[in-house]
């Protein structure tokens, strides 16, 4: 899943559709008259359904309990993959985790948590998965291998004191296949959202994995008691009106953490049709901060929308963050792709009049390409490089794009990964670029947030 | 006296569950029918169908959280049956009349539907459940009964069509002032 797939998920996901009036009539009409279509005996067997699951449930196998204490340890997961996403962010996981080593067994397949990693942001799950008998890959073969990992690896669902804990927009996995019959696994679960104590309990949980139906549930208490991580958060509930489209944005600010594995805003809004997500961040001394791409909740009809925009920033001591809407537009009559010339060094593509992207380095093989890079400014759109001959023309090597950023440095890496390329194809590969992208920044509707 | 109370409260429960489900998937519905089928007759017949028989096999489904794929699975077999049981060769007229209705019926805002329905056939549904509905590959797989390596093979390639017509748009997809 790289941006280009998120832009169009958001961007599908956020359009309005009506239906035919006829259509809808026919549905409403049809609701109507359910009722009398039901037999007595249809619901005599729901019953009988409702107890044979209840009979299932209780024979299912749950781990016992554990209690974990937050002291620090080696996380295997990053010893046994090239390069997991989230390497970077190593060194802070070991300092905030704890050894769990619990697990559960249903059809033949063994759910182990190795791991977890918590601050106020994130429960970082890292898992090991099992398999009696090989693991049927999803998907063709080719490609790289941790993407049938990302495929395969299962959704794990989590509760916290009993109170499930909605995936929401910035969850994430990275997984890869240790051997036929094993898969670790990391899963990056949002807790921004919720309210946690120092001492919850954590259930952990899947209702399928590689295909199987079973039940692998592991409860956790845990203890988060020692742990000294310096962390900020504020509840500012501000409420704020953003101009927008045919609708105006009702905001609020429900929320803003800094902690050691990310710093997320929480913005709730009631659903209506597109939800609130183009804006800039800017700390007390005027810099952007660096907003990381993520999924929209949009929200059900007539529900409550609520999204965390993660972003980067090393400062722990900001006063306040400054909010800016912005508007991303067309304009005609600026180009629509710049670039520049591989060879070149401290490469700028400047995407608006507000942002730019600083490419420092670019390394090409015949089986892909590595894009590091920085952004400076408000760059809110950016699915992958484009990668150009010395026309300018697109030369369509890449079949997958990987994306992971470093949140302690704000160094953005972008891998480009070829599929049967030629020679001759490589060879022509001269420049690289952007598309451009107009930015209106709406500095009449800024929101201050205090972080005090 | 119990049981009785305890079952009425049950039904009584799904009932309301269950029309309210379809009322916040109704247009989702509408959306992958369309994906599949050419003429608004038929995704309306497709629907109304839909609805019926999930409603009668509620029993089935085991828990109201998976019901979105459920009845969604339900739904693409109801729009192949349509589309098996209609004559093989397609009217010019029916490619006209859907056109129109198209248009005339929904809100595109910023397009992405109209790139959708420039893609072949066999991407659209997959295209839908994908991007619309946020399905994983697997729960694709299963409501279109097509093997997850067909799915992710159409997504591939459907995916790089959208690029292409996107840059022939010139990015301009990406948002208006």
């Amino acid at each position: 899943m790289d941006s280009f797939d998120k832009m169009l998920k958001s961007k599908a996901q956020s359009e309005k559709m009506v239906t035919p009036k006829q259509f809808d009539e026919r549905v409403e009409n049809i609701l109507t008259n359910l009722s009398k279509k039901k037999t007595k005996k249809n619901s005599m067997r729901i019953v009988a359904i409702v107890a044979a699951i209840t009979i299932l449930t209780t024979v299912t196998v749950v781990a016992a309990p554990s209690i974990i204490m937050f002291t620090g340890d080696i996380i295997n997961y990053f010893n046994g993959s090239d390069d997991p996403k989230y390497i970077s962010d190593k060194d802070l996981f070991e300092k905030y985790n704890g050894k769990v080593g619990a697990s559960v067994s249903d059809k033949g397949i063994t759910l182990t948590i190795d791991n977890i990693a918590i601050d106020n942001n994130f429960i970082n799950v890292f898992y090991t998965i099992k398999s009696k008998s090989i693991i049927p890959k999803i998907g063709e073969d080719g490609g790289p291998s941790h993407w049938s990992a990302y495929f395969d690896a299962p959704l794990l669902q989590h509760k916290i004191d009993g109170k499930y804990v909605q995936p929401s927009n910035t969850y994430d996995t990275d997984a890869y296949y240790e051997s036929k019959n094993t898969l670790k696994g990391m899963q990056r679960v949002n807790i921004s959202q919720n309210e946690i104590s120092k001492d919850f309990e954590l259930e952990t949980y899947a209702q399928e994995i590689f295909g199987i139906k079973g039940e692998w549930h592991i409860f956790l208490n845990i203890d988060t008691s020692i742990v000294k991580a310096k962390t900020t958060i504020v509840n500012p509930k501000i409420k704020a009106t953003i101009s927008g489209g045919k609708d105006n944005h009702d905001i609020t600010i429900e929320k803003v953490i800094l902690s050691p594995f990310g710093n997320q805003i929480v913005i709730s809004e009631k659903s209506k049709g597109p939800v609130f997500n183009s804006f800039a961040l800017q700390d007390d001394k005027g810099n952007f901060l660096d907003i990381c791409p993520s999924y929209i909740n949009f929200g059900g009809p007539n529900d409550i929308a609520t999204n965390s925009f993660e972003f980067i920033n090393k400062r722990t001591d900001m006063k306040y963050l400054m909010l800016t809407p912005i508007y991303l537009g067309t304009n005609s009559s600026s180009p629509k792709i710049i670039s520049s010339d591989i060879s070149k060094d401290n490469i700028q593509l400047k995407q608006s009049e507000v942002g730019t992207v600083h490419i420092e380095n670019i390394e090409i093989t015949d089986t892909d390409a590595i894009i590091e890079y920085r952004i400076e400014g408000v760059v809110p759109v950016l699915g992958g490089f484009l990668l150009l001959d010395e026309n300018e023309e697109r030369i369509r090597l890449d079949t997958y794009i990987d994306e992971k950023v470093n949140r302690q440095t704000g160094l953005h890496t972008i891998k480009h990964t070829f599929e049967n390329p030629t020679a001759e194809e490589i060879s022509k590969l001269k420049k690289i670029g952007i598309f451009t992208v107009p930015v209106r920044m709406n500095y009449d509707e800024q929101v201050k947030i205090p972080l005090n | 006296m119990v049981k009785s109370g305890v079952l009425k409260l049950f039904k009584q429960s799904n009932d309301d569950l269950f029309v309210r489900y379809i009322k916040e998937y109704k247009n989702d519905l509408y959306r992958l029918a369309k994906s599949i089928l050419r003429n608004e007759a038929d995704v309306e017949e497709a629907v109304s169908e839909t609805i019926v028989k999930a409603y009668s096999n509620i029993e089935k489904l085991r828990s109201f959280n998976k019901f979105k794929p459920w009845i969604m699975q339900i739904l693409a077999n109801e729009c192949y049956r349509i589309c098996k049981s209609r004559s093989r060769i397609t009217c010019q007229e029916d490619v006209q009349d859907y056109s129109e209705v198209i248009y005339d019926t929904y809100d595109y805002n910023d397009g992405m539907w109209s790139l959708v329905n420039c893609l072949d056939e066999e991407f659209k549904a997959v295209v839908v459940l994908f991007y619309y509905e946020d399905m994983s590959i697997r729960n694709i797989s299963k409501i279109l009964d097509i093997p997850p390596g067909t799915v992710k093979s159409r997504l591939s390639r459907a995916r790089e069509k959208l690029k292409m017509l996107i840059e022939r748009e010139g990015g301009n997809f990406y948002g208006q002032f």
